[in-house]
């Protein structure tokens, strides 16, 4: 598990984050969101002690990164898939971490093969493409076996095939109880496996949650049904605390009631269905509603989308 | 933030692995060999030192002649040229992690940092120590061969007149490779490390005298290079101080230096 207490980070005058609250919970995959300059590395550099706070403190598992006798078995990181010696070989390249705490040559392999980059495990770092660097960052990551993993980006450079992969790993080491803290720009991909979300602008905490809760914070679910009866389901429907708008003759938008529930008073008032369907905000619309105050640089053109 | 069901919490089973000194030794010593950079640096510092004083034993002209035919670890001369480049890979050590990003994950994996820096110094001045006394009983088994310097021959290795210059000559080389890493770790650049080294410390003696007030131009004396020449030449020159003095210089030297750069790297963000 990861707390962050307070925390806050000053360079100078700039306050890069600040007073930073939030806790990362094992079991699950937890997305770490926020527009560009948001303080997102700056606090994994915090959590794993390459800068000092300013203010606060972020722990794992209750003890601060430098203080574990054997970090790498804790704590697997990937800030930056480049930061490797381009003139290292891929194998010789997790040698020099895992020596570090002793760990045995054949997992180097096994991680290598794991990745995927056990075929080039004597190719140099500096040859990689942007993909293949993502996945020695990643084996870097998983050569200690760690209880909590932490990525920064780590879907960019990925193919295809490399994203579903990492789907899968993330979302199986989440399963065996690990903790899976990653960064990403890519709503549509975290949207598919985290359940939890740390959302951060401006060094600030804006919200934090499960991927629902964050995306009905900003626009509660609502219930899409279209059918012939629309203003005599809509009657049936009406109840203190839920909404019903009528868009055009047939389709109503209610909110307060599931699909289940309008299904249940819809058939019980012998009423027909053409369609009926959940409908709530993506969590790109929910990010950009979010974040819409906390952006540190923008273009002068508004986006659409 | 909820939890909808219990989910299990990975528990990191206890086991051996764990950051030690040997560990940590071992780690960079695998690092100094498979980045090429490094291990051809340090390699050609050695093939200098080697290749230079062979052909000065082998030709004998100027150590078998009238000016340093009686010095007879006079063939040291030119271990200078390899202190030289093992400066350069000190620095190199030290400079390519921070120029790759790779420093990131050594501070990642070893958050400590001190543990990092004493390896890689340790390292370096150890190899660098090993090698040097393996090149310095190489050349003089040469020397022993080639007869060309008369006061040499037949002479003992352990011999006072011969042992001591020596061995100062012998230990300039892994010195220049700890004071290089030193530099890397304070600067963590290598064009602004070598440019120091080269500015200062090199020809600093020789700069430096313009600049500064009668007074104290004698500081120069007390520079590294200054102490070395008094530490290899084996008792011959004593001034203006000896060996103690010019060892304990050396050491200060050290000292200063590794002492502001483990305070950079520990009070700074990496």
């Amino acid at each position: 598990m990861i707390v962050s207490q307070n925390l806050t980070k000053q360079y100078g005058d700039k306050t890069v984050v600040s007073d930073l609250s939030f806790t990362v919970r094992p079991g699950v995959v937890t997305g770490f969101l926020g527009p560009n300059g948001a303080g997102k590395s700056t606090t994994m550099r915090m959590l794993v002690g390459l800068d000092s706070p300013t203010h606060g403190h972020i722990t794992i598992g209750g003890r601060r990164y430098q203080d574990i006798p054997d970090p790498v078995r804790h704590l697997g990181v990937m800030l930056d898939a480049r930061a490797v010696n381009p003139g290292v070989t891929a194998l010789n390249h997790l040698l020099i971490v895992g020596q570090t705490h002793g760990i045995a040559t054949a997992r180097a392999h096994e991680v290598l093969d794991m990745v995927g980059l056990g075929a080039v495990a004597d190719k140099r770092a500096g040859g990689f493409s942007l993909g293949m660097s993502q996945r020695l960052g990643i084996a870097t990551a998983l050569i200690g076996d760690p209880g909590v993993l932490v990525l920064d980006e780590p879907v960019n450079g990925l193919d295809p095939d490399g994203v579903l992969w990492l789907r899968q790993l993330l979302v199986r080491l989440a399963a065996e109880g690990r903790t899976v803290f990653l960064s990403s720009h890519l709503m549509s991909e975290l949207s598919l496996i985290a359940e939890d979300l740390v959302v951060i602008g401006q060094g600030r905490l804006l919200i934090a949650g499960t991927v629902d809760e964050v995306i009905e914070s900003v626009a509660p679910q609502m219930t899409r049904v279209v059918t012939p009866e629309a203003a005599r389901l809509a009657d049936a429907i009406q109840a203190p605390g839920i909404g019903v708008r009528r868009s055009d003759e047939g389709t109503l938008f209610v909110t307060g009631r599931t699909t289940r529930e309008v299904g249940i008073i819809a058939a019980a008032q012998s009423i027909t269905l053409y369609e009926l369907v959940t409908e709530r905000a993506s969590l790109e619309e929910a990010f950009m509603h979010i974040t819409r105050n906390a952006v540190e640089y923008t273009s002068h053109e508004e986006a659409t989308v | 933030m909820t939890t909808a069901f219990a989910v299990p919490t990975f528990v990191v089973p206890p086991g051996p692995e764990r950051i030690t000194a040997g560990r940590l030794l071992r780690s960079e010593w695998r690092k100094l060999w498979s980045i090429r950079a490094l291990w051809m640096t340090f390699a050609a510092a050695f093939a200098l030192t080697i290749g230079l004083c062979a052909y000065m034993i082998v030709d004998g002209t100027t150590l078998g002649g009238a000016d340093a035919g009686h010095i007879p670890f006079g063939w040291t001369g030119l271990y200078p040229v390899g202190m030289l480049v093992l400066v350069v890979f000190g620095v190199l050590s030290v400079s390519t992690e921070y120029a790759s990003g790779s420093i990131r994950t050594s501070l990642t994996v070893a958050p400590r940092r001190t543990g990092v820096m004493l390896a890689k110094a340790a390292v370096a001045t150890g190899v660098s120590a090993i090698l040097a006394a393996a090149v310095t009983v190489l050349l003089y088994l040469l020397l022993q061969t080639m007869g060309t310097v008369p006061s040499a021959v037949g002479m003992s290795l352990f011999a006072p007149d011969m042992f001591w210059g020596a061995l100062g000559g012998t230990l300039m080389l892994p010195y220049g490779a700890l004071f290089g890493v030193l530099l890397g770790w304070l600067l963590r650049n290598a064009a602004g490390a070598i440019c120091l080294y080269f500015g200062l410390f090199q020809m600093g003696p020789q700069i430096l005298p313009t600049f500064l007030p009668e007074s104290l131009a004698g500081v120069t004396d007390y520079m590294p290079l200054a102490a070395i020449n008094i530490m290899r030449s084996g008792g011959l020159s004593n001034e203006p101080y000896g060996i103690v003095t010019a060892s304990i210089i050396l050491v200060a030297w050290l000292a200063v230096l590794g002492g502001i750069a483990w305070w950079r790297l520990k009070k700074f963000d990496a």
